[in-house]
């Protein structure tokens, strides 16, 4: 069978840097998926991107769908001729159901006798006229965040498609989306390539479009721009401050990219180095440069999305630009610092955080309210006074200038103001760490009063919203209270804090004047949500999660206590063994319904049930110990040691006996059981691996 | 947003147009201190409707008409969408870097006074102070030649000074309240009697007075979402009544065979 590749090129107007890698691998699963629903095999994909491009090529397409042949059974050979011999009203009905004469039908065996079969044949269709509808249906498939539309036909996409290249065994796959037509046609860099190209394979789309100033593939650019960041570094005579994120931005926002490095006024590095690091990497995605010591140095490194000769006043173009910039950065340090936060406060009355739950002087009384008892329940009361001196100060910095032109420094600029103005360490860094952790993957406050005072902040957001019904859904969280709800249980994680999840949601609904069950109801399902997420976040699997939660998650860093052990021991064959004989246990006792009794150890017979109360009773302090110090390795570890004992009693002891006392007595001793290994949690939640 | 960008774009009527104007954000002001900030900068706006095939291409051979080689300098398109929810419009695009320097806002509106857009118009915010240093290669806005033997400073520089002064230190809160309110009833009134460009203009006169409250410092938080309300109201309302008015006028631009 002949087997060809598939291009197409899409182009478009400059789509967003950070949705280009997902809808360019959107388009490649939505092209394989809907070749293989016409049972067309695919070999190798190539996905590639630019911001004015996506490329998709597969490899090994047949030209030609599988001709599909299916038998189908008809009346049995007796029903559907005589004794004559001739064919039956049975057997007719069926050639014309099928459209197919009697005579290309035969009798065939079958496991249930003589049948009379027909064979079908479906013609396979050629691919080449398959794919002119599969294409456009697979671009149909991409999914942005946001899209547009811009022309007459109203068809939506991220933005304006201007190109489609389609072309397959090296011919040009002619169809219609929107108002375009595909064709073999591309355009090169904008600037410095030509705007009208031919292509009709992957491998001379790459090369046309090189030779033209577009490296089309992204791993391409990666190289290109990394090797050119440690080329200007090693000239400047220092190290690159690594930025994994803008390196992935910066790969996305060029065509052709090349690096320069430029300079700033040093004078400007009497700046707090966050200050300088955000105004270079958020406005204008510039890489800052460290010397030995880690202490910044007064270049910049910038990817530019044309490589050509005449550097040097695109250079001086960004120094003005980030001159600009510093300028305006060094001006807000001075001006902001005439006045002290502490008279900001006021200010904050102004500042709304959220329509039906006031100001962010109204947030900051709440918190001045409930940092102590937090304090307290964290077991750090001795923090209170740093934690008020903290509260009152970690909203100011919104009210500054620094602030409202940086939003991403809020918290950092109040910490840094707060140094400025003397403040002793351990208030100025809580209020610089508060916003932490800004994601799941990264560092919590360092500070036990910075995570305090992050906890608390965000506690009060999520206890506030939940209390006004601002419950996040699919579709709509505008205030982030999912990510508040994860930041608070990783601050806990992370503290290796002991505290409840309801007493602290408690003390918070409080200051909101709610004390309402459905609301408290509510934030439990949610919590469960977040810490669900997390676990599985950290590599935890369904079955063991749902075996750690069930006791219970109020206490969370005991939740994940119980669910890391059931990960650990979950491939324990003792532990899976043992998990299997809980599960038969469970079921007996729900059967036998309930009975009130006191086990009687004198009425164990057999030495299989004797040996078995007598293991129980010889490990059951052990396992109490371990759960009280949450030791739950050991806990399950000393339980799946039983496994012995519990396989011999199934072995050899009826439970069901004749006896009805002994038969009870037998089911009490399953119940001590039964109780013991749920200990730590559902163990019957675990699932057998493969 | 001028009534001949936030109206024109309204309705199935073709339209093409460019202008200067001046672009006043209160907030922005400093005094004349900053090299780069002005409270009032000039744009030269333009509206394509419906948005040409080719509209980037156009963009840039205006610049190369500018004098600017793009071969030699490093521009890029990057995503911003730009939005003014007191006037119910959204539109998708990109802010135009050239060597880290945002000189253009260049939009594709997809909503105006709360009605989708059909056809879409694309919107070329040309920023000429921007452009301007670029070209002149000069340090600060107010170095750049104005024209003759004249410079920014000489003739802007006052008014940058004054303006700030008064935005943030003089205006008269209680008046402008005041003032909001008569320029709402008035918007209203005039809507009623179906006159919708002099209603347009009260209710831009609205807008511009809730940006001189707010420079002030002088709105609460609880008031801010309502006020902002109020003008979105207006706005719709004098769009659906300017595309009213229009159909009854027959969309006189439209011409027998709608053009693309």
């Amino acid at each position: 069978m002949e087997k060809a590749e598939l291009l197409v090129e899409l182009g478009a107007e400059e789509i967003p840097a950070s949705v280009l890698e997902s809808a360019a691998n959107q388009f490649a699963d939505a092209l394989v998926s809907l070749l293989g629903e016409q049972r067309l095999s695919s070999g190798q994909r190539t996905v590639w991107y630019t911001p004015r491009r996506l490329v998709v090529g597969i490899q090994d397409i047949p030209t030609r769908q599988e001709d599909l042949s299916e038998t189908i059974t008809g009346p049995p050979k007796s029903v559907a001729f005589g004794p004559d011999g001739n064919p039956t009203k049975a057997a007719l009905a069926f050639a014309q159901k099928l459209g197919v004469p009697l005579s290309r039908m035969k009798i065939s065996q079958t496991p249930k006798g003589e049948y009379l079969t027909c064979v079908r044949r479906l013609g396979g269709q050629r691919t080449a006229q398959l794919l002119q509808e599969l294409v456009p249906a697979a671009i149909a498939r991409i999914k942005f965040p946001k899209t547009m539309y811009w022309s007459r036909d109203r068809f939506r996409f991220a933005r304006p498609l201007r190109w489609i290249l389609a072309i397959y065994r090296n011919r040009v796959l002619k169809f219609r989306i929107g108002d375009i037509v595909s064709s073999r046609f591309t355009a090169g860099h904008r600037f410095i390539g030509r705007p009208r190209l031919t292509a009709t394979s992957l491998d001379s789309l790459r090369e046309v479009l090189r030779a033209n100033g577009v490296l089309v593939d992204p791993a391409e650019r990666l190289k290109v721009i990394v090797d050119g960041l440690s080329r200007e570094a090693a000239k400047s005579g220092g190290r690159l401050v690594t930025d994994e994120e803008l390196l992935k931005t910066v790969v996305n926002l060029n065509e052709c990219p090349a690096v320069i490095c430029g300079s700033f006024d040093p004078q400007f590095l009497d700046l707090p180095q966050e200050i300088l690091i955000t105004v270079m990497r958020e406005h204008q995605k510039y890489f800052s440069l460290v010397d030995q010591e880690g202490k910044l140095l007064p270049f910049f490194l910038a990817v530019i999305n044309v490589d050509t000769e005449r550097r040097e006043e695109i250079r001086k173009g960004h120094e003005r630009v980030l001159k600009a910039r510093l300028a305006d950065a060094a001006f807000f340090w001075r001006m902001d610092r005439k006045s002290k936060l502490e008279e900001r406060m006021e200010s904050l009355r102004n500042v709304l955080f959220q329509e039906k739950l006031g100001s962010y002087y109204d947030k900051t009384q709440r918190l001045l309210e409930l940092l102590p008892a937090v304090a307290k329940m964290a077991d750090s009361p001795e923090l209170a006074n740093d934690l008020q001196a903290a509260g009152r100060l970690c909203k100011c910095d919104l009210v500054t200038e620094m602030v409202k032109e940086f939003t991403d420094l809020q918290g950092v600029v109040g910490g840094l103001y707060g140094r400025a103005e003397g403040y002793p360490e351990s208030v100025w860094r809580a209020v610089y760490e508060h916003y932490q952790p800004k994601s799941t993957n990264s560092p919590s406050p360092g500070t036990r009063a910075g995570a305090l005072l992050a906890l608390t902040d965000r506690l009060d957001t999520v206890c506030g919203c939940f209390s006004i019904g601002l419950i996040p859904t699919g579709s709509g969280d505008p205030l982030a209270v999912r990510r508040q709800g994860n930041g608070i249980l990783k601050i806990i994680l992370d503290q290796r804090m002991r505290v409840s999840l309801r007493r602290l949601m408690d003390l918070s609904l409080k200051t909101y004047m709610t004390d309402r069950d459905d609301i408290a109801l509510e934030l439990h399902k949610f919590f469960e949500g977040r810490l669900r997420f997390l676990l599985e976040e950290m590599g935890n699997s369904y079955d063991c999660m749902n075996a750690g939660l069930s006791p219970g998650f109020d206490d969370p860093l005991d939740a994940v206590e119980r669910v890391r052990a059931f990960q650990d021991m979950r491939k324990a064959e003792d532990f899976v063994a043992l998990a299997l004989s809980f599960k038969r246990i469970q079921n007996i006792l729900n059967q036998a319904g309930s009975f009130d009794s006191e086990l009687n150890a004198s009425m164990l017979s057999e030495s299989a049930e004797r040996a078995l109360w007598e293991n129980y009773l010889r490990i059951l302090p052990e396992v109490q110990s371990a759960v009280r110090e949450h030791d739950y390795v050991r806990a399950l570890r000393v339980m799946a040691s039983m496994r012995q004992s519990v396989d011999r009693f199934f072995n050899e002891v009826l439970v069901m006996a004749e006896d009805q006392a002994m038969k009870r007595n037998r089911l009490l001793l399953l119940r001590e059981l039964a109780r013991l290994f749920s200990a730590v949690g559902d163990i019957s939640e675990i699932v057998r691996e493969g | 947003m001028a009534p001949e960008t936030f109206l024109r774009v309204l309705g199935p009527e073709p339209y093409r147009v460019a202008y200067v104007m001046p672009s006043r954000r209160p907030a922005d002001g400093r005094y004349g201190d900053n090299p780069n900030r002005l409270y009032k900068h000039h744009q030269y706006q333009v509206i394509l409707k419906p948005a040409p095939a080719d509209v980037q291409d156009l963009y840039l051979e205006s610049l190369g008409a500018l004098g600017i080689n793009l071969a030699d300098h490093d521009l890029r398109f990057e995503e911003d969408n730009w939005e003014s929810p007191t006037l119910g419009a959204w539109g998708i695009g990109w802010q135009v870097l050239l060597d880290g320097l945002e000189i253009t806002q260049f939009t594709y509106f997809q909503q105006a006074g709360g009605l989708d857009l059909y056809p879409v118009s694309s919107e070329i915010t040309y920023g000429l102070e921007r452009i301007g240093t670029f070209i002149a290669q000069v340090n600060s806005i107010y170095d750049l030649p104005w024209g003759g033997n004249v410079s920014y400073r000489e003739v802007r520089h006052r008014e940058e000074f004054e303006f700030s002064k008064y935005n943030f230190e003089a205006a008269d809160v209680e008046m402008l309240f005041k003032l909001f309110n008569l320029f709402e009833a008035e918007c209203k009134r005039l809507l009623k009697m179906e006159l919708v460009l002099p209603a347009y203009d009260y209710c831009l006169r609205c807008s511009h007075t809730f940006n001189l409250l707010d420079s002030r410092g002088a709105i609460s938080v609880t008031e801010r979402v309502g006020m902002i309300g109020r003008v979105r109201q207006l706005a719709c309302q004098v769009a659906r009544g300017y595309v009213a008015s229009r159909e009854m006028q027959g969309f006189p631009l439209q011409g027998p065979s709608p053009s693309q």
